[in-house]
């Protein structure tokens, strides 16, 4: 399993230098992915149908943020070997003609590094789509995301014909350069509907998943693998996001926490639920503070990951 | 007179390697300032001879503040009807913040023979009203920038209770210029941004323009915006229907000293090269051949002045 990091894009005081920070231990530790995340302009308000402390929750690891694409494209700038996640970008907050020039040009300059995750927000998102003008775009969300897959498969692959869709038609347009993978670049879906899942392996080619137990992703990981193997798909990826808190009780915000074994049995459990790759969160903002939690990461939590792995790779194998 | 280059973002092969160079030869040679351009998905035909290969305009400014951190960085320019202005408040938002307060923000409307660009980028209503949009533009990222949190009501979007932060490092100074050749842009210029961004424009074009626009400035109580031009460099070419800087290096000098006696704050060329070496080798030319020959003529002039009033 790979562990990647999410680099602080996000929360008060986060900065180009904290973000080095981030890049730089993942690079230290063979950590193999930096991750952003996407939020503009929030809303203070909210309808509360995640709870109040959802809310809240929101406002601040979101009111302060540094655009994703470019925070990304900042780092990849400057750390040559990561790759670059989006987790995960909300396209109907946006426009995906324009997303779609973006995208190839941060995987053209960072030559095929970038990993797309998209989702679609919801209904607590509603001022946050009304502040960008994009207010109607609410209740189409499901369908316009899907349409701005489609879409960027089109250009990245170098088609030329037109592109008729609900919300945009393209005709006798340019689009160069390609990216280096053309529509290759690998796009992965976020968010926990039906829906959401159902995207897994049929459109898009993995699940970026936040939020999630091992044992919640169990029940439902089997069934989108069979299902992409009967669409004659690839295997989809599966990265999952998960908060580390060493040595800090559990809260709302489901983490790995508590003593390093029982994460370290976490991180287990994550991988024989499916998991391709873990990306943490840390809670520090500031660079030294980052750097400092990640190397307590790294030696409580995955040195001892890869011992156990190893272990019991020993123990399954007959001599 | 400061000297900028339009980075070879643009043109068949035009990649990182392009930009590394044209932004190290552009800081090696004490140049002041890099800039991109913005088309999207322009259709087929002239137009994509010169845009068809393009890399996004912010998304490459990203880049190169995080490789290149000396420059200014700026966009010449990007057009906000084209996109969204609150997207655009955040993204220019994010790159001064990444630059440590670098950015200059070119704005332009377009014109009407951009039309099917925005057609596929699903803004042909907003081709009617982009000076508006453009006006708006200004006041809703003013106001953003500014860490103002009170609602923004205007014609075409809606702000309240938001959070917009981090604000850029140069806050609501980050400054704005405006282009365009039309009265309305003039007074936009002058009465709305920070600057004057001209292009296809020489010093006889200049010579009507700028005392207008100075003089307007004025007349609104505001501070002489500071004066930019953007041009193309065509060495031995003879003087086309648009203005470039065309002809020998002495021609080419003599137009610099017109520029700068107009009051010309910087210069901003965009060179005919895309592969690495060319870029190199055309911005080390046109700094031999025609910036360092009016540094002189500039010193000497200078120096012959000062003799006139000492003696």
């Amino acid at each position: 399993m790979d562990f990647g990091i999410a680099i602080q894009n996000n929360r008060e005081g986060a900065s180009a230098e904290g973000m080095d920070a981030s890049a730089e231990v993942a690079n230290r530790f063979g950590w193999t992915s930096v991750w952003v995340a996407d939020h503009l302009i929030i809303g203070r308000t909210g309808e509360g149908a995640g709870g109040p402390w959802f809310l809240q929750h929101n406002i601040d690891e979101h009111e302060w943020i540094l655009e994703a694409i470019l925070a990304l494209t900042y780092v990849g700038a400057r750390h040559e070997r990561v790759r670059l996640g989006l987790g995960v970008l909300v396209p109907p907050m946006r426009d995906a003609p324009q997303l779609a020039k973006e995208l190839a040009t941060l995987d053209t300059l960072s030559g095929g590094r970038l990993v797309v995750g998209v989702g679609v927000g919801d209904i607590e998102d509603r001022s946050e789509y009304e502040n960008l003008g994009k207010g109607d775009r609410l209740h189409v969300r499901g369908r316009y995301l899907d349409e701005a897959i489609a879409l960027f498969r089109h250009l990245w692959s170098g088609r030329t014909d037109p592109f008729v869709g609900q919300f945009h038609q393209l005709r006798d347009f340019t689009f160069r350069p390609l990216p280096p993978r053309a529509a290759g670049i690998p796009i992965l879906t976020g968010g926990r509907s039906n829906r959401a899942l159902a995207r897994v392996g049929v459109t898009t080619d993995g699940y970026y998943g936040a939020r999630w137990s091992p044992d919640q992703f169990r029940a439902v990981w089997p069934s989108i693998v069979e299902r992409a193997a009967a669409n004659r798909r690839p295997r989809p990826h599966l990265a999952m996001r998960v908060r580390m808190r060493i040595e800090e009780e559990p809260d709302e915000i489901l983490s790995l926490c508590g003593r390093p074994e029982a994460m370290v049995a976490g991180l287990l459990e994550y991988e024989e639920a499916g998991a391709d790759e873990v990306i943490f969160v840390l809670d520090p903002v500031d660079a030294v503070a980052i750097a400092t939690y990640a190397e307590r990461v790294q030696r409580d939590i995955v040195e001892p990951y890869w011992e156990a792995w190893a272990a019991r790779r020993r123990d399954r194998v007959p001599d | 007179m400061r000297f900028g280059l339009v980075l070879p973002s643009k043109g068949l092969g035009a990649g990182p390697d392009s930009l590394d160079a044209g932004a190290e030869v552009a800081a090696r040679l004490g140049w002041s300032s890099i800039w991109t351009t913005d088309h999207l998905l322009v259709p087929p035909g002239d137009e994509a001879q010169e845009y068809g290969w393009i890399l996004e305009a912010l998304t490459t400014l990203a880049w190169v503040a995080g490789r290149h951190p000396a420059l200014r960085i700026g966009t010449s320019v990007v057009v906000p009807a084209m996109r969204d202005a609150p997207l655009l408040a955040k993204e220019l938002a994010t790159i001064d913040v990444l630059s440590g307060g670098q950015l200059v923000v070119g704005v332009g409307v377009g014109d009407e023979s951009d039309a099917p660009e925005w057609g596929n980028l699903g803004k042909a209503d907003r081709m009617r009203v982009r000076g508006a949009y453009l006006d708006e533009t200004i006041a809703l990222w003013r106001h953003l920038w500014s860490g103002r949190t009170d609602p923004f009501e205007g014609r075409f979007h809606r702000l309240e209770a938001f959070s917009f932060q981090p604000l850029p490092a140069q806050g609501s100074r980050l400054p704005i210029w405006s282009g365009g050749r039309s009265d309305r842009a003039v007074t936009r210029a002058a009465t709305l941004t920070d600057g004057y961004h001209a292009s296809q424009t020489g010093p006889d074009d200049l010579r009507d323009r700028w005392p207008a626009l100075v003089e307007q400035a004025s007349a609104a109580g505001r501070p002489r915006p500071t004066l930019s031009i953007r041009t193309r460099v065509k060495f031995e070419a003879p003087r086309g229907r648009v203005y470039s800087l065309v002809g020998s290096p002495r021609d080419m000098v003599n137009e610099l000293l017109a520029f700068d006696d107009l009051g010309v704050d910087e210069l901003i060329v965009v060179l005919e090269a895309v592969t690495p070496a060319e870029v190199t080798a055309a911005a080390e030319r046109f700094d031999t051949d025609v910036i360092r020959p009016y540094q002189a003529a500039h010193r000497e002039r200078d120096d012959a002045v000062r003799e006139q009033y000492s003696m």
